[in-house]
């Protein structure tokens, strides 16, 4: 049962063990609606492994993991119907459009949106509408992950996770994606994040975890003006610490 | 979301992937030419079997109207045997390519008639028929690996499975309807053909219904086969070398090595044996005492034994004797034949349980009524009629009636 202070995704002693190894080791965080928590970290630290856990796809040894109060393993369909997921290459069906793309995964999600959400939604993420129809084979990387980003702001889920969602994308296609995060931070929507894109983070994120072998290391919160506004973190004060901590 | 509309969906995605669609086409066209070749061939047969039945009639009353005697008119009259196609037999050829299908006797010795063309080389047994049978059996399989294969594996290896797991919530179920829409989509271009062949023919809605069955249940399993590859943690290229494995280990090993073991356990008769031994017997009867011919003849036909003896140096009793004799002499061997086909056949069905292509050409041929029991039952009716023939003839022969055509109303007619 979710009440007001249900977070909308909590991590809590999670163990997470993949070919007798630890993947995740005793991991700890939770947002609530309108949080961003960016996790970052180096290959092979675990970040896309709390993602595929937070999904229900892996299942943890130990602790646990709950999306607005509810257990991937226990109630997985009820989980991922409440948060949509942006891979790092935006997988999207190649021999479809990005119209055709859109309407499918919302179909399968049980969204029904009408053309006017679905063009809206694409001219929020930018995608101009010579494209739309046209197949997504011939997208580059970033226009395929503003249609991935688009399914997300029309499944309209309360909890959504990005993995590595600015990998790959052109510094102009990055500033628009931030913002698209910042507005659907704004909207209430919970975020979490995995990213190597410390300054990307910094600006988007109210919170940033620091992940290695499996542990969250360190964290920041972002501190917050007089209206509740989240201020940007400082990122020099962030890889500062975050080099000391890899160093040590 | 009701099924329909989530089948609906996948089949939406389906027939957007251009090599499945292509594939399930393919398939489709080439279950149309086997209907197409299947249709033809019966109809060649059914023209030929009226042709020569028009022509049979016509044939036999100018036999016996320029014969002088019962003797001659049996020797000269022939009679059409024919085993029309079945209403399925358009869907599997089967024995109709190498077992007679027509074939026209006399009241002579039988066996020899019935055998005499197994000295032939059937050529069409060596490269076998393209027939919607072999079409189901072996092709169908390859074509469902072809759409099914990587139908986990191309996700995996795309990436997408995360976004699929989080879009459907229940990604099983979602397995579950994209096997349903490529079934569907197999079983349409498999079974409309033939619905449509049917249909053109006026084949029953049950025999097409037990067809169509069989034709469901092959790609049920085969689907079974395929998923319990594509669920496996493996590569698409090592699923599809698997299951060509697979299917080239029951579709050619295991046929081709269950007819070596066939051939090993149980060789058969040579049919040509039987035609030779009846021939060297009826042959030879000319040279012995005709004693020799009439006193076991009397034996298996003592309702004859009483009438005058043949003193003649010819007369039709004798001859018609020891074409009986000859038969007598070669039924052991004929026997013996036909209980070798019959037990080859029940060891190939041995070998149809571990070869699904094996067991659904011969479920298709078994309600195509092309099977070997189909065959061995014609040439028995071949036997039955034979023997009609000869228990018209033998009272006017035994009894040395005299000659008339008004006597022949009678005449055993082969239906």
């Amino acid at each position: 049962m979710r009440s007001a202070t249900t977070p909308a995704l909590l991590v809590r002693n999670l163990h997470v063990t993949r070919g007798g190894k630890d993947v995740l080791n005793n991991l700890d965080f939770q947002l609530a609606a309108g949080e961003v928590f960016a996790l970052l970290g180096g290959n092979g630290a675990g970040k896309s492994t709390t993602l595929l856990t937070c999904i229900g796809l892996l299942a943890p040894s130990r602790g646990e993991v709950r999306v607005l109060g509810r257990a991937p393993s226990e109630e997985p369909e009820a989980v991922r119907a409440s948060l949509a997921y942006l891979s790092e290459t935006a997988t999207l069906y190649e021999h479809l459009s990005a119209r055709e793309n859109l309407r499918y995964f919302l179909d399968l999600a049980g969204k029904n949106a009408g053309n006017e959400a679905l063009e809206a939604a694409l001219d929020t993420v930018g995608l101009q509408p010579a494209a739309r129809d046209q197949r997504t084979a011939r997208f580059s990387k970033g226009m395929r992950q503003k249609v991935a980003i688009a399914l997300a702001i029309l499944r309209e889920t309360p909890v959504l996770l990005l993995d590595e969602p600015t990998s790959g994308l052109d510094p102009v296609a990055v500033d628009e994606f931030n913002q698209l995060l910042i507005t659907l931070r704004n909207r209430g929507v919970a975020v979490l994040m995995v990213t190597h894109d410390l300054y990307g983070a910094c600006e988007v994120a109210t919170s940033i975890g620091l992940l290695r072998d499996g542990r969250l290391v360190s964290s920041f919160v972002a501190d917050t003006d007089a209206q509740g506004r989240h201020r940007p973190l400082d990122v020099e004060m962030v890889r500062h610490a975050f080099s000391a901590r890899t160093s040590a | 979301m009701n099924l329909l509309h989530c089948l609906g969906r996948e089949a939406g995605l389906f027939i957007r992937t251009r090599s499945s669609v292509a594939a399930l086409a393919l398939l489709c066209v080439l279950a149309s030419i086997a209907i197409g070749l299947g249709h033809a061939e019966v109809q060649r047969q059914e023209a030929s079997i009226e042709r020569v039945r028009a022509l049979d009639v016509t044939e036999r009353e100018s036999a016996l109207a320029g014969a002088p005697d019962f003797g001659d008119a049996a020797y000269a009259a022939y009679h059409l045997t024919w085993n029309p196609p079945s209403e399925m037999a358009f869907t599997a050829m089967g024995q109709r390519d190498i077992a007679p299908w027509m074939l026209r006797v006399r009241a002579l010795a039988l066996e020899g008639q019935i055998h005499e063309t197994d000295s032939f080389n059937p050529e069409l047994s060596l490269t076998g028929r393209f027939d919607y049978a072999f079409v189901m059996a072996f092709l169908l399989p390859l074509f469902a690996i072809v759409v099914m294969y990587d139908m986990v594996s191309a996700e995996r290896e795309a990436g997408r499975i995360p976004l699929l797991v989080a879009s459907a919530g229940n990604v099983r179920r979602l397995w579950w309807q994209r096997t349903a829409v490529r079934v569907l989509g197999l079983l349409l271009a498999c079974l409309v053909p033939m619905w449509l062949g049917g249909l053109i023919i006026g084949t029953s809605a049950g025999a097409l219904l037990t067809a169509s069955a069989i034709v469901l249940v092959t790609v049920l399993v085969w689907t079974a086969v395929i998923l319990v590859f594509s669920f496996r943690p493996w590569s698409s290229a090592v699923i599809a070398t698997s299951l060509t494995g697979v299917w080239l280990t029951v579709a050619l090993i295991l046929p081709l090595g269950g007819k070596v073991l066939i051939d090993y356990l149980e060789p058969g008769i040579d049919g040509a044996q039987i035609a030779l031994l009846q021939r060297e017997t009826v042959n030879g009867a000319w040279d012995l005492p005709k004693e020799a011919t009439m006193k076991p003849f009397f034996v298996t036909h003592p309702e004859w034994a009483d009438t005058r003896p043949v003193t003649e140096p010819f007369h039709w009793k004798w001859y018609y004797a020891f074409q009986q004799r000859g038969d007598e002499v070669a039924a052991e061997l004929s026997g013996a034949y036909r209980a070798a086909i019959t037990r080859r056949d029940e060891l190939t069905g041995w070998v149809a349980l571990l070869s699904p292509p094996v067991a659904v050409q011969r479920a298709l041929q078994r309600l195509a009524g092309t099977d070997v029991q189909a065959s061995l039952a014609y040439e028995q009716r071949i036997r039955i009629f034979h023997e009609q023939l000869r228990r018209f003839y033998y009272p006017f022969l035994f009894n040395e009636e005299p000659y008339g055509l008004e006597s022949l109303k009678d005449l055993p007619r082969f239906e």
